[in-house]
């Protein structure tokens, strides 16, 4: 195999814990989905084990502790903060007292500059992405374009979200909070459910070893259709996992798995099933949303998602989509409540965002 | 690393007035304190009764794109992308958003705004620009990054063209709170680009060429002052040319017409 951009070292914080117990939880069929309120919005919502993570000194500490930073190779590195709204909580005291000292900024690119002194990191660029709830994606096609132009030696990706007033009352406001939990795909589903995530990983450019996971692929698009709503047709989003294909060389069939967006409101999965039957009609691989157990963890999501999706790969198991029960798509895409194979060396992850963004990322399995 | 583009249209909103390659500089209207009170008719000629409701970041976005795609005949766009560079990102809507939440009503329409991108969404709506978006936020040089992750892009084929916007759209009590950091630009601005990887029929077809590399430590308001000296330079079809050297960052950039 070429040259190509390889996941490195990864570390991940889900409302499961680490990566491994994430994936074997998942795998398990085990949900995190708790009954609210979620900072007195009724709703179920999938927070952190312990709320102390969701601060950015915390989860960067524990996310630094899981990962070996300190032997990364010399050369230029590029560290690449991806999220929504970060670590937002310290706004509601801003706007309240007007306070001149907050421990985190509510401003992103503070929060990355934060985030790699926590790291012990002295990139020589940092970049803040937000690109809404594809903003861990959009970093990765960034990072990759970047480490494949030979910019940089190796890319350190960062993404955080976390629960806070701001986030739960303002999905509240909108009606996207499902009451009593995320059902993806499911006929009954009726709203999304919040989670909170972290997760960091370390990407570079080189001849990638078997058993290697690499980003293969990754593109994305604009639907410039709707401020908060997901086309109807689709069309954006098939547009996203066209160019991740074509980046990746690759056709539909060599696609072993999906890792849907998939996060249980009404117009988003009948949007995504349509841009994956489109894709690969009668013959789709299986499908899974994990927002039905780890809430929706927004831009940070892409990035951690991304993660486990990788695992999965390698594992060869996609996990079951928690909260489904009755297909309620049009489209007979293979979703389903119980574990699914997965064959082939090559998993498509997907994510969609307010403001119209799609992307695909391509994860694949390097062979002998 | 050298990489290319050409620019076929550009326009930047700011202290000094509206700037496009079409035309000299307008200066604001009497009254008018500068891109805060930029008028739906100084921008754009169609109707557009929610002009004025658009949070600041989005309709100086708006703005600025608008002035770009006024200049152009072409009307398929859908093979174009967006790379945003937004200095504050959502600053002032998230104040606004957090403010109606600590009244007890949160509003829905200022949360739905709450997010950097959501600029990017205006203008994507607007003018049905269908390919890879990339939204950069902070930073002493968003601009800068913009316009780096555009020429990514378009190296990488995934779009035909690319549309460079940088914004501070941050309102000037929430810049004078303590949460912005005395080294960076607080001058609301936006300019936009529109680059291509091909030459096209109706637009300027004037050459980019950036060599080296961006950077995150450029001395504040450097980006700005370059960026509108380019628009005033391409305006006047004059090649135009800077060496940057500033604290962790060396490359260059110009723009020439194509011979």
């Amino acid at each position: 195999m070429n040259e190509a951009v390889v996941i490195e070292q990864a570390a991940a914080l889900t409302s499961l814990g680490d990566i491994a117990h994430s994936v074997e939880a998942l795998l398990g069929g085990k949900s995190a989905l708790r009954p609210g309120p979620c900072f007195d919005v009724p709703t179920a919502y999938a927070p952190f084990a312990n709320c102390k993570d969701r601060d950015l000194r915390t989860c960067a500490r524990l996310l630094g502790s899981n990962i070996d930073l300190d032997g990364l190779p010399a050369g230029r590195m590029i560290f690449i903060y991806c999220s929504a709204k970060g670590d937002i909580h310290s706004l509601e005291d801003v706007v309240s007292e007007r306070t001149s000292r907050v421990d985190v900024s509510p401003l992103l690119d503070a929060q990355a500059q934060q985030a790699c002194r926590l790291l012990g990191l002295q990139p020589d660029r940092i970049v803040s992405i937000s690109n809404a709830c594809a903003s861990g994606a959009i970093a990765v096609e960034l990072a990759k374009e970047l480490l494949e132009d030979r910019r940089f030696s190796h890319a350190v990706l960062f993404g955080l979200e976390s629960l806070c007033r701001f986030v739960a009352t303002g999905f509240h406001a909108l009606s996207a909070l499902s009451p009593t939990g995320a059902r993806p795909f499911d006929a009954a589903r009726d709203g999304l459910s919040l989670g909170e995530a972290a997760g960091v990983a370390v990407l570079s450019f080189r001849e990638p070893r078997p058993g290697d996971m690499v980003v293969a692929g990754a593109g994305s698009s604009n639907d410039a259709n709707h401020r908060t709503g997901p086309s109807r047709t689709g069309e954006g989003l098939h547009s996203a996992a066209c160019a991740a294909l074509a980046d990746a060389g690759i056709d539909p069939r060599s696609i072993g798995a999906v890792k849907c967006h998939g996060t249980a409101t009404p117009y988003n999965d009948a949007m995504e099933a349509k841009a994956i039957y489109r894709l690969f009609g009668d013959t789709c691989p299986p499908c899974a949303s994990l927002k039905g157990a780890i809430g929706h963890t927004s831009g940070a999501g892409s990035l951690v998602e991304m993660l486990l999706a990788a695992e999965f790969l390698k594992q060869r198991g996609l996990p079951p989509t928690s909260g489904y029960e009755r297909h309620g798509v049009d489209e007979p895409i293979p979703v389903s409540n119980r574990p699914q194979p997965i064959s082939g060396t090559s998993i498509l992850c997907l994510s969609a965002g307010f403001g119209g963004v799609n992307a695909g990322i391509v994860v694949q399995e390097a062979g002998a | 690393m050298k990489r290319q583009a050409y620019l076929q249209a550009a326009a930047a909103l700011c202290t000094e007035g509206i700037y496009t390659t079409k035309r000299e500089r307008i200066p604001w209207e009497q009254g008018q304190s500068g891109p805060l009170d930029v008028k739906r008719s100084q921008v754009w000629e169609q109707p557009f009764t929610g002009f004025g409701k658009l949070q600041v970041a989005d309709r100086l976005a708006f703005s600025a794109a608008a002035l770009v795609f006024s200049q152009l005949d072409r009307k398929d766009h859908s093979r174009i992308g967006i790379s945003m560079g937004s200095a504050f990102g959502s600053l002032s809507t998230d104040i606004r958003y957090m403010e109606s939440v600590a009244s007890g009503f949160p509003r829905p329409a200022y949360f739905s705004a709450t997010l950097p991108s959501s600029a990017v969404a205006e203008v994507a709506i607007r003018f049905k620009l269908k390919g890879p978006n990339r939204v950069v936020v902070g930073g002493r040089a968003p601009g800068f990054w913009a316009l780096d992750c555009a020429l990514s892009a378009l190296a990488s084929k995934k779009a035909t063209g690319m549309l460079v916007l940088s914004v501070n759209g941050t309102d000037r009590e929430d810049l004078e709170s303590a949460l912005v950091p005395p080294d960076k630009s607080t001058e609301p601005h936006s300019w936009a680009w529109l680059l291509t990887a091909d030459r096209i029929d109706s637009g300027l077809n004037m050459r980019l060429a950036v060599d080296g590399d961006f950077a995150s430590d450029v001395p504040a308001g450097t980006e700005e002052s370059y960026f509108v000296e380019m628009i005033a330079a391409a305006a006047q079809r004059q090649d135009f040319s800077r060496n940057l050297n500033a604290q962790g960052f060396a490359g260059s950039i110009s723009l020439q017409k194509d011979s």
